[in-house]
């Protein structure tokens, strides 16, 4: 299981650390993800094992960290992906 | 000139968007209409704003009538605007769609249905050998435009045509995701004109929405596509943008950033038998002036052109740093500004590179000139923007870098009034810069001291 904080970790360590991500830090509208911060985050979760689609997703999944997980568990549940 | 007569192509679509379309015989129709009345500004230039299927055929009425347009997309900030129609000395504004803001920079502003409706101005000839102007970051903290010729445009048609990869392509369609004001777009815009394939646009709207954004591509019936290596990875990073989504794709077609060996792999694996193209060329040299065909076997520094093919003579002088010169190297920019011009045909781009094998590499900036996602940003123009709000008296605009070493965001520091809030500061930003220029973390400290003007340390941004 992916947990939130893990996610807010990830976003952190994009970000060299310049900034503070929380379980519930608003992601979209703040702009910390946008496209390139999207693409960064998904190799991220790849390389810890969780294959995100965006297309079996709704924006508002990406909203915060929590959400994040998860969207990450739920697409990566064993039997349903 | 490649865009008259493109009437000869028929009923075909020459540009679609996810929901409109409009074809060659409309464009044709349109464009030539439009164009009887531009001819009023023929030897002016007038912004174009708007993202809809008629852009291009406003483009073109502007060609025909001798008017140099200024490309702006469907969105840009207000006071950027002002900026661009002042550098341009732009003396009208011409309106697509309803979703370009409106404006009130004071000159005039006509949507496509209100220019039909004047009376036609003849056919005032200009002997001014200009076709667009587009704007890009400056250092000096204002964007600058740059401008291209008829003879630029069609240098760049010949080359770009002519490339094994697009050659294929044949009449296909063509998808691009950037911007009108980009000039990524000059390439979807000749392969419409010269070889008539269809330009299929993606709006800002389609990228912002995954699903959007794959249902568009599923339709564009896309057999090249013309987009920055970031663009790819984005539509990568599901597994539903491969072959069965885009059947038809033959060519990718990259410029504007460091294309990684990564990105490419996966688009051979994703699209087998796929063909990418890894060109290079600044705007001030017409869109692209070099391109490298990527190996299906590649491994670490692409190659982003073949010396030999390229449009233009590369020079590398003694500190490395490339320069261009011939038919492709713009007119100059807009404000008559010197910047890389040498004055005689040539362009020094600042890009440190090497040539080897005859393939050339290049290796970062010789400035503080950075691409995010395939967009120029001087960080001057950043902290310049930063620094003349009243309430900053220094700022300092720094990059993130992803493992491969290629910028990924923009944090910054500002010496600013006691009690000023990021996202303030933020929020003032936007009216100023475009959305890619805003840096995504701002860390404020007090300014020590402000004087009568707010203005004092620039010692602040030096101390970097």
């Amino acid at each position: 299981m992916l947990r939130a904080d893990e996610v807010a970790k990830i976003i952190e360590d994009m970000y060299a650390g310049e900034i503070t991500v929380t379980e519930d830090t608003e992601l979209l509208d703040s702009g910390i993800l946008d496209s390139l911060g999207m693409i960064e985050l998904l190799e991220r979760l790849e390389d810890k094992g969780y294959t995100v689609q965006p297309t079996r997703a709704e924006k508002q999944d990406f909203s915060d960290p929590a959400r994040i997980a998860e969207l990450a568990n739920r697409q990566n549940e064993n039997g349903f992906n | 000139m490649i865009f008259e007569d493109t009437g000869r192509f028929g009923s075909k679509d020459a540009c679609r968007t996810a929901d409109k379309s409009i074809s060659f015989t409309d464009m044709e129709s349109l464009s030539d209409a439009l164009a009887k009345r531009l001819c009023a500004y023929a030897g002016k230039r007038v912004v174009i704003l708007g993202e809809d299927e008629r852009v291009p055929a406003v483009m073109t009425a502007c060609l025909k009538a001798g008017v140099c347009y200024v490309p702006c997309g469907g969105f840009v900030p207000e006071k950027r605007l002002e900026t661009v129609i002042e550098g341009a000395g732009a003396e009208a504004v011409i309106t697509t769609d309803a979703c370009a803001g409106v404006h009130s920079a004071g000159i005039d502003a006509f949507t496509v249905e209100q220019i039909l409706s004047m009376p036609e101005a003849g056919t005032r000839k200009t002997d001014r050998d200009e076709a667009y102007a587009i704007f890009t970051s400056g250092s000096t903290g204002r964007p600058k435009g740059v401008v291209v010729g008829r003879r630029n445009l069609e240098n760049f048609a010949a080359w770009f045509s002519d490339i094994p990869a697009i050659r294929t392509v044949g009449d296909g369609t063509a998808v691009c995701a950037a911007p009108y004001s980009f000039d990524l777009s000059v390439a979807p815009l000749v392969h419409m004109w010269h070889s008539g394939g269809t330009y299929f646009y993606v709006t800002r709207g389609d990228i912002a929405d995954a699903v959007r954004l794959y249902d568009a591509l599923g339709a564009s019936e896309g057999s090249l596509l013309v987009a920055t290596p970031t663009f790819a990875d984005y539509c990568l990073c599901d597994a539903a943008f491969g072959e069965n989504m885009m059947p038809r794709l033959k060519t990718v077609f990259f410029c504007g950033e460091t294309l990684r060996c990564k990105t490419a792999k996966r688009l051979f694996e994703r699209f087998p038998g796929v063909r990418i193209v890894n060109a290079y060329g600044p705007t001030e040299a017409t869109c692209a002036v070099c391109g490298s065909e990527v190996d299906e076997n590649c491994e670490g520094e692409l190659p982003a052109g073949d010396v030999s093919e390229a449009a233009v003579d590369m020079l590398v002088n003694s500190d490395g740093i490339l320069t261009l010169k011939g038919a492709s190297v713009a007119k100059g920019y807009c404000g008559g500004e010197r910047g890389g011009f040498t004055g005689d045909g040539e362009y020094v781009t600042g890009d440190r590179c090497e040539i080897r094998g005859g393939k050339l590499y290049l290796h970062g900036r010789a400035d503080r000139q950075i691409k995010i996602r395939g967009y120029r940003v001087e960080l001057d123009e950043i902290e310049n923007a930063m620094e003349g709000l009243d309430y900053v008296a220094g700022a300092s605009v720094s990059v993130i870098k992803n493992k491969e070493g290629l910028p990924m965001f923009l944090c910054a520091e500002a010496a600013a009034k006691n009690g000023t809030k990021e996202a303030d500061l933020k929020r003032d930003l936007m009216k100023m810069l475009p959305e890619y220029m805003i840096p995504k973390a701002i860390k404020l400290t007090n300014a020590p001291e402000m004087n009568e003007n707010g203005k004092k340390m620039r010692t602040f941004a030096e101390s970097r």
